[in-house]
């Protein structure tokens, strides 16, 4: 079939938004239209029992308009142009006060470079999903033979497709792309996880992902009080890729963003020393794993190095704050909720997109073994709540390690291990990214091509 | 329209077309079926930091969550667009053979519904959300917290902005199944979300403080007699000032040190802090994690791990707020609805009775696995798959013992202790939790004090995280609104009244 079926969607798609872009024409001086739509089949590993779950046919439908200075947006869930065009003329009667001139006028080619052939079967045919998640459900179960620490066996196979069609008076885009992840939670603490965007060509580590899990889980537990921890003592920390993703996005993100100069809530100029001289932080990176090749604005994604030799490069911006701030369009303008309504409805705001850190010289393992004591913090409860006017955080650990000499002595004990810093520094206090040194070996997280980072924080 | 028991569906003719229509396409090949249909209709107010301005002042989605059970206990969830059902049909085709390919699962059931023959539930709402009258609402509001800001950082040499968002809704349901059950709920509600930004012009130091209102009524709640024009009311302002005072205040904010750390006897929370009893507690009572395993308080068998697991002196709830006469209110809380999306009635729920687990939270399937009575806590987020979710959950004083009439009595035994307030949200593992508190104050041989602490984190091990619980005061306040996440968003409360607990390694705060 290849991938003639999702293409066609696309088109309908692209169809429909520049059709609803063209009917609104009479109504405004400008018009955006983005629409997305998500299909999913899912599988639940629930300990022996899987339970499926599929999405199908989910239109989101996000508008802008611009008149006579002023800003109209609306959303639906239909797939009528008379409804969407309806939605826009009732918008416009609540149009605020806007510094956007206009919308993109950029016309993109139709964007495939994140849709994998290899992986849209799964959507075509669920049982053959059916099969992986029975996989990896069966060979955890079988590591866990012989493990009686492990008392439950959790986790969820999923592969998503995204359709996303944009127009506007002058521009129009499209992009195809899906993903496949795999993940697997041992006792509700420890987690292993992957994100693909192809089918790799020998599945037999994602197959033992589960299995790998249980493996990995230590039989004993440690509280710092079992390795001689004082209160509020100073110790190494490896963080995982996913966890450096986090405390980039929850705690220092809003220091990056154009929007935050102009609001006054970052001052940063660039040349200004923030990290450790090793480590280089660019958003919206080349590689192929982060696809998509425009923002939710119709902007082309183009690179901004936000930190390079531990200085700070640059902000990125949004069509809005360049505008309002005088500095370049970066094609970091997204619809990110402000907390829990659909992407469709959010504001179009300033936000770091796909992240890329390079890695460095050694390799985690290589870290870990070089170390008297460390911990490996995997993932922390609560690091949503970061302080980011200080890009402060003190959270508790939810799945970590404790390495002593290089050999895990056990997993750090939940609801014992609470971890605080400051990513950057300020008001006299030192950032963690301030001493780090990157792994060599990187992971994508799904959103980010990152290291591993040896910091030192503080534990309570 | 009003019928009886409640108001009509806006579209109810044709949601009842297309429902059916979907049921009568999937019923000659499975054993049973049922449905939630849902619309949100919304208009929604945004002005971020930056001072840019949305409106949107008419939104409308709607989906479908279909679930199949097919022999053997095969079952499989389906959520849709809501696209005209000839265009339906091949996906619904779709989810019966795949449903056919599952594992059978013998233990899988579904608990009846209760009170079949009751057809509507709810409250219309009487704010017509295409009225002019939303322009006035949001400037009223917008006005009044600017002045709020100006007021509190007046002579300070500080600047105080504000991030708001508002929204007001009407959320419609539908639930069908292929025995014939037809239910319908309106629900109107409300919500307001206040970020005070702090910045101090010499210093550049910066402080945020949130605070929230949030009900289950149309959008006049928020002013006063219920029209824009006469301003929000008196109480709601005051919290949104309390808000930016508290900003202002955190300016000169400090951290404990480790040797104060180490001398807290007490932590004393306040009822916007109680995030900690949404997740060390309800969490842990919802009967699908308990099943498989998740939950730190029970077994997976449904038997307490811990018996009792919490203070005498303590009672926790979910489900209709209780009032100080015993009843309980019909209608309160953000997190209420009157069904909920299997269309079983919410019931409160007492999960622990003086200190003892007494109860757990359920959705059809599990109270079927546990061979118990569904309480109506199966909720979806807009066609996702029917979870166990909490609706407002609360700490309560099992007698009037250690309950006092305020704050200087509860504290008056304290030497060194740390008053807690305002929670931004939280997170829970089986054995942990761990929720971020925006606000604090010293308390200090029997006082509490003007020194003001800075934003921290409160981590509790769930076991052990009500067995300290020494003391009440003040009534019980179940108004602190939320949105709970579990790979969808369902809307919450949790509260208490002001609670007294005892220092122990199962707490830890930290900065």
């Amino acid at each position: 079939m290849g991938a003639a079926h999702e293409l066609s969607i696309l088109h309908e798609l692209a169809s429909f938004a520049e059709a609803v872009a063209h009917k609104a024409r009479a109504l405004a001086r400008d018009v955006e239209v983005l629409v997305t739509r998500r299909d999913l089949v899912s599988f639940a590993i629930e300990n022996r029992t899987l339970s499926p779950e599929l999405k199908l046919g989910r239109l989101q439908v996000g508008l802008r308009a611009l008149r006579d200075g002023r800003l109209a947006v609306a959303a639906t869930t239909s797939f009528s142009v008379e409804e969407n065009v309806a939605a826009l003329r009732a918008a416009l009667t609540a149009g605020r006060p806007t510094r956007l001139p206009d919308f993109s006028g950029h016309r993109l080619a139709v964007s495939t470079r994140g849709f994998d052939e290899s992986l849209a079967r799964f959507l075509r045919e669920p049982q053959a999903l059916q099969a992986l998640a029975v996989d990896v459900r069966d060979r955890a179960f079988e590591a866990a033979q012989g493990r009686p620490h492990v008392e439950s066996i959790e986790g969820r196979v999923t592969v998503q497709t995204r359709w996303t069609a944009m127009a506007t008076f002058q521009g129009a885009g499209a992009a195809l792309e899906n993903t496949l992840s795999v993940s697997a939670e041992v006792n509700s603490a420890r987690t292993e996880r992957e994100v693909l965007r192809r089918w790799p060509a020998d599945d037999a580590a994602l197959r033992d992902l589960g299995a790998r899990a249980v493996r990995a889980f230590p039989a004993t537990t440690v509280t710092p009080d079992d390795l001689g921890l004082p209160a509020s003592a100073r110790v190494a920390a490896l963080l995982d890729p996913d966890l450096v993703e986090a405390l980039l996005r929850y705690a220092a993100h809003d220091k990056f963003l154009a929007s935050s100069l102009s609001s006054g809530q970052t001052s940063l100029r660039p040349g200004d020393r923030l990290a450790d001289p090793r480590l280089r932080l660019v958003d919206t990176g080349a590689p192929p794993e982060l696809a998509r090749d425009f923002d939710d604005e119709l902007v082309p994604r183009g690179q901004t190095v936000l930190l390079d030799g531990g200085r700070f490069g640059g902000y990125v911006s949004s069509r809005a704050s360049a505008h309002a701030t005088g500095l370049p369009s970066t094609g970091n303008g997204a619809r990110y909720p402000l907390l829990a309504e659909d992407v469709n409805e959010a504001p179009v705001r300033d936000r770091l997109l796909g992240l890329e850190m390079d890695g460095g010289a050694r390799t985690a393992d290589e870290l870990v073994a070089s170390l008297e004591l460390a911990i490996v913090p995997r993932s922390l409860l609560g690091i949503h709540g970061a302080d980011r006017a200080r890009t402060a955080f003190s959270a508790t650990v939810a799945d970590g390690l404790a390495v002593r000499g290089g050999r895990v002595v056990g997993q750090l004990a939940p609801g014992r291990w609470n971890v605080s810093g400051r990513v950057l520094g300020g008001d006299g206090e030192p950032g963690l990214l301030e001493e780090a040194e990157p792994s060599r070996d990187r992971t994508f997280t799904g959103s980010a091509l990152l290291p591993a980072l040896l910091v030192t924080l503080t534990v309570g | 329209m009003f019928d009886g028991d409640g108001p009509w569906l806006r579209d109810e003719e044709a949601w009842l077309a297309l429902g059916r229509g979907v049921l009568d396409r999937v019923r000659p090949r499975v054993a049973y079926a049922d449905l939630v249909l849902e619309e949100v209709t919304k208009l929604e107010y945004t002005r971020l930091v930056s001072g840019d301005e949305v409106l949107k002042p008419f939104t409308r989605k709607s989906a479908l969550q279909l679930r199949l059970v097919g022999d053997g206990g095969r079952h499989l969830s389906v959520s849709l667009g809501l696209l005209p059902l000839d265009r339906l049909g091949p996906a619904l085709d779709g989810a019966v053979a795949l449903l056919l390919t599952q594992e059978p699962d013998p233990r899988y059931g579904l608990a009846p519904v209760p009170n079949r023959e009751r057809r509507r539930y709810g409250v219309p709402s009487p704010w017509d959300l295409a009225s002019e009258d939303v322009q006035l609402a949001f400037d009223t509001l917008r006005a009044e917290v600017d002045a709020l800001c100006a007021r509190a950082a007046e002579g300070h040499g500080l600047t105080a902005q504000a991030e708001l968002w508002c929204y007001a809704q009407v959320e419609e349901k539908l639930v069908l199944d292929t025995d014939g059950l037809v239910k319908t709920q309106v629900l109107p509600s409300t919500f307001l979300q206040v970020t005070a930004v702090v910045r101090d012009e010499a210093t550049g130091r910066l402080t945020r403080q949130r605070t929230r209102l949030g009900e289950t009524r149309p959008l006049g709640w928020l002013f006063d007699g219920g029209h824009p024009g006469r301003g929000l009311r008196r109480d709601f302002a005051e919290t949104v000032g309390g808000c930016v005072r508290r900003a202002v205040l955190q300016q000169r904010g400090r951290r404990l040190s480790a040797e104060e750390l180490a001398r807290v006897t007490h932590y004393v929370l306040a009822p916007t802090a109680m995030v900690f009893v949404h997740e060390a507690e309800g969490h842990n009572f919802e009967a699908d994690i308990i099943k498989e395993g998740g939950s730190g308080l029970f077994r997976r068998d449904g038997t307490p791990a811990d018996d009792p697991f919490a203070s005498l002196l303590v009672d926790v709830w979910d489900g209709q707020i209780l009032r100080p006469d015993g009843t309980f209110e019909a209608d309160g809380g953000f997190g209420t609805h009157f069904i909920d999306d299997e269309g079983v009635e919410l019931v409160p729920v007492r999960l622990v009775r003086a200190g003892r687990i007494s109860g757990k939270l359920h959705n059809r399937e599990t109270a079927h696995h546990f061979g118990e009575a569904p309480n109506g806590h199966g909720f979806s987020e807009l066609g996702d798959r029917r979870l166990v979710r909490m609706t407002n959950t609360y700490l309560h004083p099992s007698g009037p013992a250690d309950w006092h009439a305020s704050v200087e009595g509860l504290v008056a035994d304290v030497p060194f202790g740390v008053w807690l307030e305002g929670s931004l949200g939280g997170a829970v593992s089986r054995d942990g939790m761990s929720t971020t508190i925006q606000y604090g104050r010293v308390i200090r041989d029997g006082r509490l004090t003007d020194e003001v602490l800075l934003p921290s984190n409160l981590s509790v091990v769930t076991r052990d995280s009500l067995k300290g619980v020494a003391g009440f005061a003040g009534p019980l306040r179940c108004d602190d609104p939320g949105f709970c996440g579990k790979g969808q968003t369902k809307t919450v409360t949790d509260g208490g009244p002001i609670t007294k607990i005892r220092a122990s390694p199962a707490i830890t705060l930290g900065f």
